[in-house]
């Protein structure tokens, strides 16, 4: 991987991060599903995220 | 390189946005919005950002080293804590999709139904309370001598053993004597999700009066002689043919509708839509709409008292509709009082004194009927139009500070230029006083043609549609 690719990736990760919560806000607001049930999902999204730029590292 | 990013120009552009449309619509509920979809913001934000990086990726341009700065976490953080607090200074609990429960419709998790029905012998005239009811109930009034209840509870929830639980939580019941009969679903025994709603489908004798307390959902009452009490965190209502009094007290509202009640009807709410028709009693709305309000035939006074407007009217032969920004009303019988801080107003047809005080807005006077009485209206900004009888007697004082004064009634007034505004005056035959006044605008007086009669008074749209079962 490239290391263009590698700070698109990192400069996405903000945004998308932001996203999620405001979404699972939402969804708190809006639906059956609390956000005191939904909160692991940012930290899936961020380990995910660390995890390509792991393997982009390393290859 | 550090870059600017659009957020900060689009955040200072929406805040002026808000502040203004504020300023223009005092009435509208944005800080009801706000605290409904605060977390849109965040979703709004992020996609921003986003489409921004990908366009400078596209375009080769230097990319910033992280999306959101360190100050930017800071302030969604902050945004976070303030969002969550007005919801919860606001108390919006379950109330979107606030059809969904009616429908079945379900975003997350499933609806389980489970059947409701009880019956219980009453007195003729019982008095019939609902509890802690949250979902839609239509009670009407029968020939029959016992209270009967059927409908179905909905309980979202994602498995349906916790949907079991949760039923088996709420047990439905009907307590009371024959006198005061209780209706209670319980529904407030379960705490959290899964959430709850119920339909019913309550007959009542006719003589019954109601009482019903709830936190969410519509409620629809008609053909029964006593008085309707309904108190509500959240409600839609229609009452119908009611014998006695209706008295509304709602944290929020959707449509509220009154037709044909004897007695007097009393709303207190902040809502949208309003309509009520054929009250004989005295009608009192305080609170503030942001939908249309109408009243139509009514037999006795008036009083509505808004955050921006205040009006006092004796009686309502004909209609009176106020949207947003503006107030149409033909045939009263007055005395009509008026002040507001922001509407048009046209008023047509309407006996005895008058007296409208408006800080920003046109009025439009058309007192077709004669005798004229007392007219008094003031606007500090806007125009004022006045169309005069041609016979009748009156004493008139048309004038403005700033802006053109015309006389398209003729003689005998007669038009004085001041430096900067002008003020047509006259009298003919020494009749009441009439007295315009506008600070910055135009004013003109005409006679008055046979053309603008007002329209006949017009039945409200959706008179009969509207009070359709409501949980089509």
């Amino acid at each position: 991987m490239t290391g263009g690719s590698l700070g698109f990736l990192r400069a996405v990760r903000g945004p998308v991060m932001l996203i999620t919560l405001g979404a699972l806000l939402a969804v708190d607001q809006f639906g059956s599903l609390s956000f005191a049930r939904t909160w692991p999902a940012l930290l899936i999204i961020f380990g995910m995220f660390k995890l390509v730029e792991y393997t982009g590292a390393r290859t | 390189m550090k870059r600017a990013s659009v957020v900060a120009p689009l955040l200072l552009i929406g805040i002026g946005a808000l502040f203004l449309a504020r300023n223009l619509y005092p009435d509208l509920p944005l800080v009801d919005y706000l605290a409904k979809y605060w977390p849109l913001l965040l979703v709004v934000w992020g996609t921003v950002r986003l489409l921004e990086i990908c366009i400078w990726a596209a375009t080769s341009k230097p990319l910033p080293s992280i999306g959101v700065s360190g100050g930017e976490w800071a302030l969604v953080a902050f945004l976070c804590i303030f969002g969550v607090s007005l919801h919860t200074i606001h108390g919006l609990s379950g109330w979107w999709p606030h059809n969904g429960f009616a429908g079945g419709v379900n975003i997350f998790g499933e609806s389980f139904e489970y059947p409701l029905a009880g019956e219980k012998p009453c007195a003729p005239a019982p008095r019939v309370v609902i509890e802690n009811f949250r979902g839609g109930a239509r009670i009407t009034g029968a020939d029959t001598s016992s209270v009967k209840v059927t409908g179905r509870k909905t309980i979202r929830s994602l498995e349906q053993s916790d949907a079991d639980r949760a039923d088996h939580e709420s047990p439905f019941e009907i307590a009371g004597d024959a006198s005061r009969v209780i209706i209670r679903t319980n529904q407030d025994r379960v705490l959290g999700p899964p959430r709850l709603s119920a339909e019913m489908e309550i007959t009542v004798p006719k003589g019954a009066s109601i009482e019903a307390h709830g936190r969410n959902g519509d409620f629809d009452v008609s053909d029964i002689a006593g008085d309707v009490l309904i108190v509500s965190d959240n409600a839609g209502v229609r009452l119908q043919n009611i014998g006695g009094d209706a008295r509304m007290e709602l944290r929020r509202s959707g449509l509220v509708r009154a037709a044909n009640v004897k007695g007097m009807v009393e709303l207190k709410s902040r809502g949208s839509d309003v309509e009520m028709e054929d009250i004989g009693g005295p009608v009192t709305v305080t609170g503030s709409y942001s939908g249309l309000v109408q009243f139509h035939n009514l037999a006795k006074p008036l009083r509505y008292s808004g955050v921006q407007t205040e009006l006092h009217i004796e009686r309502v032969p004909g209609q009176v509709r106020m949207a947003l920004n503006d107030l149409t009303a033909s045939n009263l019988v007055g005395p009509v009082r008026l002040t507001s801080r922001s509407r048009d107003v046209q008023i047509s047809d309407f006996t005895n004194t008058l007296d409208i005080s408006v800080d920003r807005g046109d009025i439009d006077l058309r007192p077709n009927q004669t005798p004229l009485a007392r007219i008094q209206a003031h606007t500090r900004s806007g125009d004022v139009l006045l169309s005069l009888p041609p016979a009748a007697p009156f004493t008139l004082t048309a004038s403005t500070g700033v802006g053109e004064a015309v006389n398209d009634f003729g003689p005998p007034l007669t038009t004085e230029r001041e430096r900067r505004g002008g003020t047509v005056r006259g009298s003919v035959g020494g009749g009441p006083v009439v007295n315009v006044q506008t600070e910055r605008g135009r004013v003109s007086v005409r006679k008055a043609s046979p053309d603008d009669a007002p329209a006949r008074p017009v039945h409200l749209p959706g008179s009969s549609s509207s009070l359709k079962r409501i949980d089509q």
